[in-house]
C-alpha cells in the first residue's frame, strides 16, 4: 500500500463507525404513524439515480468532430452577452448529442456558441442557470473530450468560478499529439493571460484556447511557474501558479485534464492529477462474450464483445470490454458498462431480497439517416441466488441474456426516437431461473425506466 | 407507506452512518450531526411530494440536511456553508489527534469534500451534486487535501 493509500485509510478510520440509527424517531419527527414505517428494510430499486443516457465516448468522439469544422471567426461584440455574441456551433445536434450525454439537464443548447478557436481545437460554452458555464472543448482525434461545468458564477473578480484546464493527446490519436490549454477568467477586467511559455488574449466572456507549441513541450511536461492575469493596460489583476501537468510525450498523457492554474503567489509546484486504479489487463479474466445486434459503444451491429474482468490497483475488480481478437487494454476501454467498472471483490450483495440489479443504457445512432436510441440493459446479479438462466422476455420473444461472475449485458431490439422512452414492442422483462427451471427473479425494465426518468 | 416513503427509508437505513458523518463536518459533533439527519430525513418524509426525481434521492436528502445544519448553527444570522464548515471543530480528535489537526488546518471548502469523500464515503458524482460543483473540481480539491494532509502529516512526522 502506498502513502496515499495509507493517508486513505488513516482518514476512514478516523470516522465514527457507530450506528445509532432510528428510524421510528424519523417518522414520529415527520408525524406519521410508527406502524406506517416498516420494521425492516424495504425493496430495493436497481439504482435510485434517475435515468440519464450513459456517456458515450463515441458520441462525443463524432460530436467534437463536428464543432471543430467551424472555420468562422469568432464575433466580438462588446457589452453583448457572450452567448449572443459569439458564433453558433456549426453543428448544434453535435452540441445536443454532447450535451445530451454530459451536461445537466437544464442547458438550453440553442444558446451554445463557439468561443474560441486555435488550430484545428475549438472551445464550444453553453451558458447554465442564471450565471454559469458549460465548456466543451473539441480537439480532432481526442475521443471523450466531456465538458465541464461551473453552475454559478457568484464572485467573476475573485476568480473562484473560473476554470482554466490543459489537456495534452499523445501519438496515435487521429489527431496526432496536440496539447491545448483552454478556460474561462470571469473577471470582466481581465484581457490577457501570462502563462509564462504562452501570452493568451482572452476572448469575449473571458474565454481562451490556445495550443502549446511543440518545441516547448519537453521543457514544460509536469512543470510549473509562475502566472499572471492581466488587465487590457497590463495590470496585474491576478497572479497564480500554472500547472501545466504532462506533455503529448508523458505516459499520461490523454487520461485526463489537468487543472491549470492555482490562485496565489505563493509557493508553485507540480501538481499531478488523481489517478485512476491501474488495471492489471495481463490477469482479464473472460466472464462472456456477446454479438451486438445494434451498435454499442465504438463497435458495429455484428461484431463480437468480450467482457472480461481485471484487478485493479486498489485491490478492486474491474470490468473492462474488448472488441474481437484483442486483450482487453487501454483505460478508455473501461466504461460502457457504467459507473460501477470497479468494484471491492467481495461483500455482501447491496441488495437483499433482489438478485437483478440492471441498469439501461442509450446510444444515439442515425438509422437510415435519421437520429435513433438504441438499447441495453447491464448490471449484476446475486451471485448467491443460485441463478444458471437469464433472459429477456417480450411480447414478441425471448431473447438469452449472456452473464458470468455475476455480471449480465443484453441489447433491446428496436430503436426509440427519443432518449426519453424504451423502444416500442415492450414491456421487456428480465427473467431468471435456477438450474431447476423455477423463475426466482424478475425486473419490469420499462417500470424501471419509468420509475428513473424525471417528471 | 407509499413507494416514495419506502425509498427513503430505505436509503436511511443503508446510508445513516454515511449521512451522519458527513454532516459532522457541519456541526462538529457526531451527537449534533445524527440530530441534523433525524430532522433532514423526517422533512423528506413530509415533503416528499416535492422530490421530482431531478438528481439522485439522496442528493435530495443531503442538500435537505445542509439547510438542516445552517438553520442549527444560525444564531440569529445567515451563515454560509463555508462559514459553518469553518467554524466546526472536527469531532472526535481524540482518534486521531494528528490528523484531527491537520483536518482542522484544511480550508473549509477542502475540508467539506474531504468529510463527504471519506467520513460519507460518497463517489465523486453526488459530491459534486452536493456542493454544485463539477466532478473535476471534486477531485482537483481532493487532490489539493490530499497534498496539504501529507504535508501536514509528514511534517508532524519530522517532528518526532
Amino acid at each position: 500500500m502506498n502513502d496515499s493509500q495509507l493517508l486513505d485509510e488513516r482518514i476512514r478510520r478516523f470516522a465514527s463507525t457507530v450506528d445509532d440509527s432510528d428510524w421510528a424517531e424519523v417518522a414520529r419527527r415527520a408525524g406519521l404513524d410508527q406502524q406506517q414505517a416498516t420494521p425492516a428494510p424495504a425493496r430495493r430499486h436497481a439504482r435510485q439515480l434517475p435515468f440519464v443516457p450513459r456517456r458515450r465516448w463515441l458520441v462525443v468522439a463524432v460530436a467534437a468532430g463536428l464543432l471543430i469544422a467551424t472555420g468562422a471567426a469568432i464575433a466580438a461584440v462588446a457589452g453583448v452577452p457572450w452567448w449572443q455574441s459569439g458564433t453558433p456551433p456549426v453543428d448544434p445536434q453535435a452540441v445536443a448529442s454532447v450535451a445530451r450525454d454530459n451536461l445537466p439537464a437544464n442547458v438550453d443548447t440553442s444558446r451554445a456558441r463557439t468561443v474560441a478557436q486555435a488550430g484545428f481545437a475549438a472551445l464550444v460554452a453553453v451558458p447554465l442557470n442564471q450565471s454559469g458555464y458549460c465548456l466543451i472543448p473539441a480537439l480532432e482525434g481526442r475521443g471523450d473530450s466531456g465538458a465541464q461545468c461551473e453552475y454559478q458564477v457568484a464572485n467573476p473578480a475573485s476568480g473562484d468560478d473560473d476554470r482554466l484546464e490543459s489537456y495534452a493527446q499523445p501519438a496515435g490519436r487521429p489527431g496526432g499529439p496536440a496539447w491545448i490549454v483552454y478556460g474561462r477568467i470571469t473577471d470582466p477586467r481581465a484581457a490577457v493571460i501570462d502563462l509564462g511559455a504562452l501570452t493568451v488574449s482572452l476572448q469575449p466572456g473571458g474565454f481562451f484556447l490556445a495550443t502549446v507549441p511543440p518545441h516547448d513541450w519537453s521543457a514544460l511536461n509536469g512543470h510549473a511557474n509562475s502566472g499572471r492575469i492581466l488587465d487590457s493596460s497590463g495590470t496585474t489583476l491576478r497572479s497564480g501558479c500554472v500547472n501545466w501537468g504532462p506533455s503529448p510525450d508523458n505516459t499520461d498523457a490523454g487520461l485526463t485534464d489537468t487543472i491549470l492554474w492555482n490562485n496565489g503567489a505563493g509557493t508553485c509546484k507540480p501538481q499531478l492529477p488523481p489517478s485512476p486504479p491501474t488495471i492489471d489487463y495481463s490477469r482479464a479474466e473472460k466472464l462472456f462474450e456477446v454479438t451486438l445486434t445494434a451498435a454499442f459503444s465504438l463497435w458495429k451491429t455484428g461484431t463480437t464483445i468480450t467482457i472480461s474482468q481485471a484487478p485493479g490497483s486498489n485491490g478492486e475488480q474491474c470490468l473492462v470490454i474488448s472488441g474481437p481478437n484483442a486483450l482487453p487494454r487501454g483505460r478508455f476501454a473501461i466504461g460502457p458498462l457504467g459507473g460501477d467498472e470497479c468494484r471491492a471483490p467481495s461483500g455482501p450483495w447491496p441488495s437483499p431480497g433482489q438478485h437483478i440489479e440492471p441498469t439501461l443504457g442509450a446510444q444515439l445512432v442515425h438509422i437510415d439517416g435519421k437520429p435513433a436510441y438504441v438499447w441495453e440493459a447491464d448490471g449484476r446479479i446475486d451471485p448467491t441466488s443460485g441463478i444458471t438462466r437469464l433472459e429477456l422476455n417480450s411480447p414478441s420473444g425471448t431473447t438469452p441474456v449472456a452473464f458470468g461472475a455475476g455480471v449480465f449485458f443484453v441489447q433491446l431490439p428496436g430503436a426509440s426516437s427519443s432518449a426519453d422512452t424504451l423502444p416500442a414492442g415492450g414491456p421487456f422483462t428480465l427473467v431468471a431461473y435456477d438450474s431447476t427451471g423455477n423463475r426466482i427473479a424478475q425486473v419490469d425494465l420499462n417500470e424501471l425506466h419509468a420509475k428513473a426518468t424525471p417528471h | 407507506m407509499d413507494e416514495r416513503s419506502r425509498q427513503i427509508e430505505e436509503l436511511y437505513r443503508r446510508r445513516y452512518v454515511a449521512f451522519r458523518n458527513g454532516f459532522a463536518a457541519l456541526t462538529g459533533s457526531y451527537e449534533a450531526a445524527r440530530d441534523v439527519v433525524q430532522e433532514a430525513f423526517a422533512r423528506a418524509l413530509r415533503d416528499r411530494d416535492q422530490y421530482r426525481g431531478e438528481g439522485p434521492l439522496a442528493a435530495w436528502v443531503w442538500r435537505i440536511g445542509m439547510r438542516v445544519a445552517l438553520e442549527s448553527r444560525r444564531n440569529g444570522r445567515e451563515l454560509t456553508l463555508d462559514e459553518a464548515v469553518a467554524a466546526a471543530p472536527v469531532p472526535a480528535p481524540g482518534r486521531d489527534p494528528a490528523l484531527a489537526a491537520a483536518l482542522q488546518a484544511l480550508p473549509p471548502r477542502r475540508r467539506l469534500v474531504v468529510f463527504l469523500r471519506y467520513f460519507a464515503d460518497l463517489p465523486y458524482s453526488e459530491i459534486a451534486s452536493i456542493c454544485e460543483i463539477s466532478e473535476g473540481t471534486v477531485a482537483a480539491t481532493l487532490a489539493h487535501a490530499h497534498a496539504d494532509l501529507s504535508t501536514a502529516l509528514g511534517s508532524e512526522g519530522d517532528r518526532r
